[in-house]
């Protein structure tokens, strides 16, 4: 992708970002609130910045969807066409087709790959309905200067008089900053103002001549707050306000009626599961930066070379020193080695830094999808999200998109009663889903809860029983169950769904997760709810690993995995049923060797005193054999060739620093070899 | 003798586009902005002879930068060119009956810009 278009995929994206999240806030807002007309604008204002942008590079195309867009919303800001939910539906579809058009440029198509023909005819009869309207002067109704029309934008002009023919009460401010401060003296005074009304605009004061050190404003806005309230709140910073009187009593004038009814909504395609996960992944593979960002590891790198450079002057001094100079030499090589260590760790965590995303982005994303969703199966369902804020490597984050949407697809298809079950049950007749994102050392934690009707513990021993899975009348407990679900083509539907497509597939999330190193856990309570629990590594790239060895070959283990270390008697280890174990602190551990696993030829001296890694994902855990540790590291996982496909238990290699390679080990693989070979339970 | 040209656009594409334009003229130089406020804060260190200002931008658009500078004594002599992008024909009145002098609208060849520019800066 040339640089142009890569540039221009960045900000499309950023414009998108910004649309998503005005059609989510639109679908929450009520009709009445006071943010409503800011929100619109704001949509308003994106959609003419992707006409602009598009048009700016040839997508004639883009920009002419982004234009009909544009006056659509030109029109309801101007409440031209009022915005009810058929309205929002039509926006919502509309989002979704500017999507499909960025990614198609995105991948080096042509913007015309996306057939908008019937959608903008759409547009066109939305648009058609609108009337205008024709008023007075607006200082024949409110104590403000002739001519101030003139100064407003059309839409300024417009939101007075909707204020006005509401008769909510109008307030100006005056004020004056240094010019160095002012946007921020300012932003704080319009913040005060949104949280209880609308600002109506902003007037930079001109000046007449001389003195540019300080630049003067002019506000005009509404609140429904008390007057009092208001006036005493602007005291505070020190402004003083004025209250700007209504003149003649304005008679409610007739908001224009619009020909369209509630619209029949088109949503261009369906094509089930792909189409949606299309919708909510990202668009590119940039991330933005701040620059700060950017030249705080320039100083990284910048030290680090003089740190190396240090190294160099010391090597050449011991060609030429004494034995005594050169042990002392020996000793400064020892600290640059742990300086150098030191700016490698922070310059590893810049880096890592730089890859991070807030989930809030795929938050958005999965909001509008969702919704959606949840209206095709009829459903009353609130989605809220929490921890929008919380980071994640970009990667992983696009690897969550379809193990997200399964999830929450199977809570709105399975597990969300009907409005009459609900009520049944006597619980809220709008059901809810929260999906949450929060930090736990080093993982991300992404929980997603549903007060549906949980999940039927009996049901699956029934299907399970069915299967053959259990034997007669083998009592189970709730997490092996529950573990029946993970297990491919499993489903307690009976009817399979047209938005959940083929099944509810949550083997495929287990495996997704797995393979980026996660894990996936479900807790659930019948007829009250369910709770996915999924645990992701923040990153993906640079990884703390525990070496080890056994019968001379090295491993690296994940620390991420690594519950604890220790050094045992090898009369500790028991063996019952033939499978070998300890006990730690009064839990039962299941050992085996790496040899056993990938059927290795084993060393004949058995130490005495072995060592044990315990390793462990959610709550299994199982401990390695190994015959020494040897210590911590940080490695690059890299992929291995296709000679070891198919085989479990492997992540991957990692080179060392003394250029030999190591096998990193996939605690999940192994937990299910393990599993497979009989030295651990059935549980998957 | 250099001339100063203050570029006000929020769009990072669109205002790279302009400036590389405004860069190959002879004797400019180039002062950005990538808001309405940030133009505010431009205009008196670098006082500039032309200003080329899109008009929708979030804090003050560009309507209301027109409406300032031609209200001002410090610089309502400069002239400025508005950018406003098809179908928007009342921003485009509201621009010229506000004094902006010229408008051109986007997308728009680099040397169409530069004419217009030209014209206005002799």
């Amino acid at each position: 992708m040339d640089q142009s278009l890569r540039d221009f995929v960045s900000e499309a994206e950023d414009i998108l970002d910004n649309l998503e999240e005005s059609i989510s806030l639109l679908m929450d807002l009520s009709p009445d609130d006071h943010r409503k007309p800011d929100i619109i604008n704001a949509f308003f204002r994106h959609a003419h910045s992707l006409k602009g942008l598009s048009g700016m590079l040839n997508l004639t195309n883009l920009s002419g969807l982004a234009h009909h867009f544009e006056s659509l919303l030109d029109s309801i800001r101007l409440d031209k066409i009022p915005l009810n939910e058929g309205v929002i539906e039509v926006l919502s579809g509309g989002v979704q087709l500017i999507v499909k058009m960025v990614r198609s440029v995105a991948s080096g198509e042509s913007d015309a790959a996306v057939d908008v023909t019937f959608f903008i005819e759409e547009l066109e009869n939305l648009e058609s309905g609108g009337v205008p309207s024709h008023d007075e002067d607006l200082s024949v109704y409110l104590n403000v200067p002739e001519g101030i029309t003139s100064v407003l934008s059309e839409y300024e002009e417009h939101r007075f008089r909707d204020n006005i023919r509401k008769k909510v009460p109008f307030y100006s401010v005056e004020c004056s900053f240094p010019i160095e401060t002012f946007d921020v003296q300012l932003k704080e005074i319009t913040e005060l103002i949104k949280e209880g009304g609308e600002l109506l605009t902003t007037l930079p004061q001109t000046d007449s001549g001389g003195d540019s050190s300080s630049i003067g404003f002019f506000l005009y806005f509404t609140s429904r707050d008390e007057e009092s309230a208001v006036i005493n709140s602007f005291m505070d910073i020190g402004l003083d306000l004025v209250t700007v009187e209504y003149r003649t009593s304005p008679e409610a004038a007739p908001k224009p009626e619009v020909g369209a009814s509630a619209l029949s909504v088109s949503i261009m395609e369906d094509g089930g599961s792909d189409v949606l996960e299309e919708e909510v992944r990202g668009v590119s593979n940039t991330v933005r930066v701040d620059i700060q960002k950017l030249d705080y590891l320039m100083n990284l790198v910048g030290e680090l070379v003089i740190l190396r450079s240090g190294l160099a002057g010391i090597a050449e001094r011991t060609g030429t020193g004494s034995e005594t100079e050169i042990s002392s030499l020996v000793l400064e090589i020892e600290k640059s080695s742990v300086l150098i260590e030191r700016k490698l760790v922070d310059l590893r965590d810049a880096v890592m830094d730089i890859r991070m995303v807030p989930m809030g982005q795929l938050f958005n994303r999965l909001q509008r999808v969702s919704k959606k969703i949840a209206r095709e199966t009829g459903k009353n369902i609130r989605i809220e999200f929490h921890g929008g804020e919380t980071e994640l490597d970009k990667m992983i984050m696009e690897e969550m998109v379809s193990p997200l949407l399964h999830i929450v697809r199977n809570s709105i298809d399975h597990g969300i009663e009907s409005a009459e079950d609900r009520e049944a049950k006597r619980k809220n007749p709008e059901g809810l889903i929260r999906l949450s994102a929060y930090q736990q050392g080093s993982h991300v934690v992404l929980e997603v809860e549903d007060d549906g009707r949980g999940i039927d513990l009996a049901q699956v021993m029934n299907i399970a029983r069915e299967r053959g899975l259990v034997q007669g009348d083998e009592v189970l407990s709730e997490d092996e169950i529950l573990s029946f679900l993970f297990l491919p083509g499993f489903s307690t539907k009976v009817t399979v769904s047209e938005v959940s497509g083929r099944g509810v597939g949550m083997d495929i999330v287990k495996r997704e997760l797995e393979e980026i190193g996660g894990t996936v856990e479900v807790n659930t309570t019948l007829d009250v709810g369910t709770r996915m629990v999924l645990t992701l590594p923040i990153t993906l790239a640079i990884l703390q690993a525990l070496m080890i060895k056994s019968s001379e070959n090295l491993y690296a283990i994940p620390m991420g995995a690594v519950k604890e270390t220790l050094q045992i008697p090898r009369k500790q280890i028991k063996t019952i049923e033939g499978r070998e174990i300890i006990t730690l602190r009064d839990t039962m551990i299941p050992l085996f060797s790496l040899e056993k696993i990938f059927d290795l030829p084993v060393q004949d001296v058995e130490s005495s005193e072995p060592y044990i890694v315990i390793i462990g994902i959610g709550t299994r855990a199982m401990g390695i054999l190994v015959d020494d540790l040897l210590g911590n590291q940080d490695v690059v996982i890299k992929p291995l060739g296709e000679a070891f496909e198919g085989i479990e238990g492997l992540a991957g290699a990692a080179e060392l620093g003394d250029q030999s390679t190591v096998l990193v080990l996939d605690v999940g693989g192994l937990m299910m070899e393990a599993v497979r070979l009989g030295a651990l339970d059935r549980k998957v | 003798m250099r001339k100063t040209i203050l570029v006000v656009e929020d769009s990072p594409i669109t205002r790279s586009l302009i400036v590389s334009s405004m860069e190959d003229l002879p004797h400019i130089r180039v002062v950005e902005a990538e808001s309405g406020f940030e133009a505010l804060r431009k205009l008196p260190e670098s006082t500039p002879d032309l200003i080329i200002t899109d008009i929708n931008m979030p804090d003050i658009n560009g309507l209301e930068l027109v409406r300032f500078a031609k209200g001002s004594e410090n610089y309502k002599h400069i002239p400025i060119i508005i950018v406003t992008t098809e179908g928007r024909d009342v921003d485009k009145e509201r621009g010229l009956a506000l004094g902006a002098d010229r408008y051109i609208i986007k997308p728009f060849e680099p040397a169409a810009l530069q004419e217009q520019v030209t014209q206005l800066l002799d």
